[in-house]
Parts: structure tokens; sequence; C-alpha cells
């Protein structure tokens, strides 16, 4: 189904290639181009309508794109589903959270550690004699700052407090690479900076590509940034060269979609 | 940590710390239940009776399908139609084999369940790729084929049915033709099949059917084949189904295409919402309160379902979770 790359090892964690996806007439993803570098944190920006969310959804396999390829870790993972994409190594997290919400917070990240350790066709024995997962789960939960949230309920926590068991459910998949869709979307300050240091906590043992409204944590995060316009990646480059891009500068100022900083 | 997060409604959590995902019997309220239903036909008898024990066997043996429906139903949130076809499949099984001379309770109550494991199979396997709307009609064909199959099959009784010329037998003494034998039989399958659930919801498995009922697209993308999982699940409710439709092949006497008919896969469905959907003994209450209902409004009227209706309606405004939300307070 799927081949070894040829050169496996020497490639990007991420390899995007000529991908295409049509919604009837209006092309969403037009040949699109993308590299994520292994340990990175690779930033997608685009104004509103520029296919980023599509872009992500290719990459996981919650879409499949008309043309191109998708390249991850060396595999071609283009007709993958979704749910192999993440044995792999590939998880993401949504732009609106998520996560169950009628669960508690252990039970939210258990529910990945299960998914990665097996045993879910177990139909006998009782799910919470697996103790060791409950302690991967309760670990997590403190890495990502929920260590005294183990117990509630995922759906009575703040905003800020689900979009980390957002990111805790993808952490728990242990991924070579996360996609994240808006992590700092409708977080207050304080909640972004934190969501900051802890995105950046994770590399380089992990890449990240992540798509970002909120240009001050894109710049100060992202070690590459990619920018979409019309489904196209028209520029990439570290923050200094995005910011002096003639045509990012067109694309965000021209349209007056929305303003770079 | 975080500074500017609000608090969490932390009463409203406190309620809910349980969790979802755990099941119980709740031990004071099945002892009660069981005794109940252990002194019944006891009690029928003095009272001179009898018949009620074929209501109450009747009523088992709906409790034991709608709990099987109950188990995609209410946790794992597949709105089946069409369950109405294992039940038939298992009841048809029955009466074949009779009239081949295989009356082995054992033999043919196995082979019920397994051919109806089989047939779910194959309509889990093209139905469960759709969801919503296009999941209740598929499954809705799929038994409507079954019942026209049924239909025009002509050596198996056609239109007319199959009579059958007793009722199964399970050797050890136990009598099945006797109705106190074959009601304490049926009680005993149904705890089983109780038990059975309450395992099945507190095994992995189990959480991983809830979590998709919960959010299935987040599943999908944190690993889980969720397709396969809830083809696992439809497979053994379809089995289940059959077993309770052999019971019920042996109970009237009698199989017919009607068992398979979209109002019989209504009638499970309206059991399972009246007792509560995702609640252990959501399937048991629903039967209890459809069939009893359907017995003594039938009597004063042949419009009782208008009735049937009213309580209904009323259910569905003052008891939105089931009768059986009043039993426990998840």
């Amino acid at each position: 189904m799927y081949k070894d790359h040829p050169i496996k090892g020497k490639l990007p964690i991420l390899q995007v290639t000529n991908l295409v996806k049509c919604y009837g007439g209006l092309i969403a993803t037009d040949h699109a181009n993308l590299e994520v570098h292994t340990g990175s944190i690779h930033a997608l920006i685009g104004p509103n309508g520029a296919g980023k969310t599509t872009l992500i959804q290719q990459i996981s396999g919650a879409l499949s794109p008309e043309h191109g390829a998708i390249f991850f870790d060396g595999v071609d993972i283009t007709v993958l589903p979704a749910f192999m994409r993440v044995r792999y190594g590939l998880a993401r997290t949504y732009q609106i959270t998520s996560i169950f919400k009628k669960l508690s917070v252990v039970d939210n990240i258990a529910l990945p550690v299960m998914s990665i350790s097996g045993g879910g066709f177990n139909l006998w024995s009782s799910a919470r004699n697996d103790e060791a997962r409950y302690q991967r789960s309760r670990e997590i939960a403190s890495r990502v700052g929920l260590g005294n949230r183990l117990d509630s309920i995922a759906g009575a926590l703040s905003h800020g407090e689900q979009r980390l068991v957002e990111l805790g459910i993808a952490l728990a998949t242990e991924p070579k690479l996360l996609l994240l869709d808006e992590p700092m979307a409708g977080l207050g300050s304080g909640e972004s900076e934190r969501m900051l240091e802890l995105l950046r906590a994770l590399t380089p043992s992990l890449s990240i590509l992540l798509v970002e409204h909120d240009m001050d944590a894109v710049f100060r995060l992202a070690d590459t940034i990619s920018v979409l316009v019309f489904g196209k990646v028209i520029a990439s480059g570290s923050a200094q060269q995005i910011k002096e891009n003639p045509d990012v500068i067109k694309a965000y100022l021209g349209d007056g979609n929305e303003e770079i900083h | 940590m975080i500074k500017n997060s609000l608090e969490p409604n932390s009463a409203k959590s406190e309620i809910l710390l349980k969790g979802v995902l755990d099941h119980r019997l709740r031990t004071p309220w099945a002892l009660a239940i069981l005794a109940l239903l252990i002194i019944l036909p006891f009690l029928a008898i003095e009272l001179n009776l009898d018949f009620y024990i074929t209501l109450a066997s009747k009523i088992l043996i709906y409790a034991l399908i709608a709990t099987s429906l109950n188990l995609i139903l209410g946790f794992g949130g597949l709105v089946s139609f069409g369950h109405a076809a294992f039940l038939g499949i298992g009841a048809y099984t029955v009466g074949v084999l009779m009239g081949y001379g295989i009356t082995n309770a054992y033999i043919v109550w196995f082979l019920a369940m397994t051919i109806s494991a089989f047939v779910a199979l194959l309509i889990g396997l093209v139905s469960l790729r759709t969801s919503g709307v296009y999941f209740i009609m598929i499954t809705l064909s799929f038994a409507q084929m079954l019942f026209y199959l049924a239909t025009s099959t002509k050596i198996y009784g056609g239109e007319d049915g199959l009579a059958l010329s007793g009722r199964s037998n399970l050797g050890l003494n136990i009598d099945l033709s006797r109705e106190t034998d074959f009601y304490f039989v049926v009680l005993c399958l149904l705890v089983l099949v109780l038990s059975g659930l309450v395992r099945l919801l507190n095994s992995r498995f189990g959480h991983v059917l809830q979590s998709i009922k919960e959010n299935e697209q987040r599943m999908a993308a944190i690993g889980f084949p969720v397709y396969r999982y809830k083809l696992c699940a439809f497979v053994i409710s379809g089995a289940l189904s059959g077993l309770g439709g052999a019971l019920l092949a042996n109970l009237n006497g009698f199989v017919s295409p009607s068992l398979m008919q979209w109002t019989q896969s209504g009638m499970i469905l309206i059991m399972v919402i009246l007792g509560g959907v995702g609640h252990v003994y959501g399937g048991l209450l629903g039967a209890f309160c459809f069939l009893m209902l359907e017995e003594f409004l039938g009597q004063y009227s042949i419009h009782w379902q208008l009735g049937l209706g009213v309580v209904m309606l009323c259910i569905v405004l003052y008891l939105p979770n089931g009768l059986a939300s009043m039993i426990s307070n998840e």
C-alpha cells in the first residue's frame, strides 16, 4: 500500500508535494508544497480561507487529496486512514476543542495511551485494573499542567484548561510530529504564554507543525514559517525572511484581510 | 497553573466525578428486582394467575432483546432500526431446525446466535460505513429485505409462518414446555446477559465504545479503528437479539415474518427509549413498561397505542433519560 522512500533518514519528518484538494469548483489546496524539518517548529500562516485547516486535515488523514503525496518520516502516507497515521507518529489537535467532555481528565488522556499500548478489544477484564496506563495518563496530564485537575470532568474545566486537555490527548499518542490547529485559539494572554512555553519545551524531541492566527506567538515560536494563500504555499522561511517577503506583504496588506505585525 | 482561568463549577464536577464510563448493576436494586422476579411465578400459581407467567416470560425475552439493542444504541450511539432482523433470524433458526427434528436447545440456540451474528456482520459491514439518518435507513432496509425474503420462502411457511411442534429440549430435568421452567431459564439468560453487559461496558472495549459515542472523530484521530469497534459491538448485539428471537419462537410456538417487520424494530427501539438509553436497566424497564401497557390498556381498547403515546410523551417531557434515570442519579 505504501512504499519506503529511497533515502529515508535524510529527509524532513514531513514532506508534502503538489497536494491538490477541490470542493466542487473551489480549489482549497492548490499544488501545495511543504517541508517540516525534524525537531523544528514550523508555522503555517495565511489569511482567512487560505486553506490552512484543509491542509492539516489532509496531513492528518481526515480528508483525502485529489493529487499529490504526503511523506511522513520517509513513508508515503497519502492513502493511509487517519488511525494508521497515528501509529506512525502523527498526532493532531483541533481548532475547535475536541475532547471527551463527559470524561475526567485522566480518562481523556488514558484513551490515547490505550490506543498505542493496545488491548482495546479486550471485552472482559476491567479497564480500571490497568494501573500503568492510568499512571502514564496522570504523568502526561501533569506535564501539560493539569496535575491538579486529574479527576475533574473535562467539560467542566475552563476553556484554557480544555485546550491543555486537547494537547495532552495528542501528546499521549507519543507522536513524532504534532499538528496543532490554532493551539492559542481563545486563550487569554497568560494562558497563551503558558502554552507557548509548553510547546517550546516539547521540541526538539518532537516536531511541530502549527496553524496560528496570533502572529506575535508565531514569530516568537516558529523556526520556519510558511505562508499559504488561496491554497498555495507562496513563501517559506525564517520569521525575518517572511516579514520582508514582498509577496507575503502583498497577500496580507494588499487584500486588507489581516495585518502582519 | 493558569492565572486567568475560570474556576470550574466544582459542585457539578463533584457529581460527575464518578465518570460516565463505569457501570454497576447496583446490588440493592439488582437483588430487589431479582427477588421479585423469582417469587413472581410462585405467587402467580398461588393466585391462580398462571397465564401471567407466560406474560412475564415474554417481558423478560423482550428485555433481553432491548438490552442487546441498548448496547449499541445507548453505549455506542448506533440507532439501529433493523434489530427485528436478528430477532427473526434467531426465531426462524429454531423453527426451521425443529422441522428437521433438531430440538436440542444448546445446538439450536447456539446456531441461532451464530447465524444472527453472521448476518449482523454482513449488515454491519455495509451499514456502519454510514452514520446518522443514513444508518437508520440502511438498517431498516436490510431488515425489510429479510422480512420479504421470509414472506416469499414458501417451504418455510411464507406469509403464514411456521408452527413449531413443541419447545426446544434443554435436558437436565428441565421441561421447557412447563411455563415455570421456561420462565426460569429465560430469567437465568437475562441475568447472564445483564451481568455480561456490565462486564463488557467496564472493559477496555466498553470504554472505547462509549468514547466513540462521545466523540467519534477524536477517537479516530488518536488511532482507534472506530469502524472495527462499532462492527464488533453490532455483531454482539445481533447475536444476543438472535438468542432473544430463539426464545420468542419457543414461547409462542410459532414463527412468522411479522417478527421481522419494521414495526417490531420500532417497538424494540421504543422500549429502549422508554426504559433509558444508555442505562444498564433501560431494556428491562422499557420492555416491562411497554408490554404491561399493551396488556392492560389492550384489555380496554384496541387503540391502546394512544395510551402508550401519552405515556411516551410524559416520559420524554419529564424523564428524558428514561425510566431508569429514576433509579440512578447519573
